[in-house]
């Protein structure tokens, strides 16, 4: 943390609005980011989630360790706001994912018709409907996979930070994510197999 | 992650001998993730990236799962927070700050 976040901190604990405002300047892209793509499909909900989050720092920074990452603190409290809303809502879509055969045994599994990774010149021109069926997968996962891959695959954070921003184990967050992974792999095969979308 | 699994990567020797297709379906999937998040020891990196070259359907799998994180990588796009959001909430800022401000001078 440098001197002026701990300075910036140090003022908004006193109730300087704009003191926070700097801070919420710094950190509010990835919040947002983080809320729109766990409340995917629910705009209303993604923008609640970004100013309650900032709302609750405010009202919660004097209970702030200064040791700790202000980022990860924030992304704890946005990730507690995101489940809040799919409890309360239930709209949790159910998807299992249990351990499953995966197409490999040996070639006694489903064959994969992955095709040749080369880029070609198709695969290029459906580098965008690729992107959008994997964000339409991303919305099948339950909410705490997707929190783990969003915060891991697309915030880019490391195992350890991931798991204290949940609060759960490093262990926890690789079995999530692999999970998470392998089920979004399977997605974009079938989306992005020669016979989808035709 | 099982305990055979940690062993055999802190001691790239016994992985060497250890048979990757003989690994469970959720032991396998475990290593390729850590392969492809760079977080096995070079000797085990090293036999892994061998066994892709031998193993179609490990190849398969490493194939689709690296086109699917480069798929997520690219999500991380700026975040166009509406305005109106970003209004309302140094609106609500200024207001709890009043309203703290209020309390503290009451008490």
């Amino acid at each position: 943390m440098t001197q002026s976040e701990r300075d910036l901190i140090d003022r908004s604990r006193d109730g300087d609005a704009e003191a926070f405002t700097k801070l919420v300047a710094r950190y509010e892209d990835r919040i947002f980011r983080l809320a729109k793509r766990v409340c995917v499909g629910m705009p209303a909900d993604a923008d609640d989630v970004y100013q309650e989050t900032f709302l609750t720092a405010f009202e919660k920074l004097k209970s702030f360790r200064r040791d700790s990452d202000l980022g990860t603190w924030l992304y704890r409290i946005a990730s507690n706001l995101c489940f809040m809303r799919y409890r309360k809502k239930k709209r949790e879509p159910f998807v299992p994912l249990l351990d499953r055969p995966h197409d490999h045994e040996d070639g006694e599994g489903p064959a994969l018709s992955v095709p040749d990774r080369t880029p070609t010149p198709e695969e290029t021109a459906r580098k965008k409907e690729l992107q959008a069926a994997v964000g339409e997968a991303l919305a099948r996962l339950p909410a705490d996979y997707r929190l783990i891959v969003v915060l891991r695959d697309v915030e880019g954070m490391s195992n350890e930070e991931a798991a204290k921003v949940l609060g759960i184990g490093v262990a926890a967050v690789k079995s999530r994510l692999h999970r998470g992974r392998m089920f979004l792999r399977d997605e974009f095969e079938r989306a992005s197999s020669p016979k989808a979308g035709r | 992650m099982t305990k055979n699994y940690r062993e055999s990567l802190r001691s790239p020797a016994h992985l060497k001998s250890m048979d990757l297709k003989g690994l469970s379906c959720r032991k396998r999937v475990a290593l390729l993730c850590d392969y492809l998040d760079g977080e096995l020891p070079a000797a085990a990196r090293r036999i892994v990236a061998a066994h892709r070259r031998s193993c179609l359907p490990c190849a398969r799998v490493l194939a689709s799962l690296e086109c699917t994180l480069s798929a997520l990588r690219e999500l991380r796009t700026p975040a166009r927070i509406p305005a109106a959001a970003r209004r309302s909430l140094r609106a609500a800022l200024r207001s709890a700050a009043g309203k703290r401000r209020r309390q503290e001078k009451n008490q």
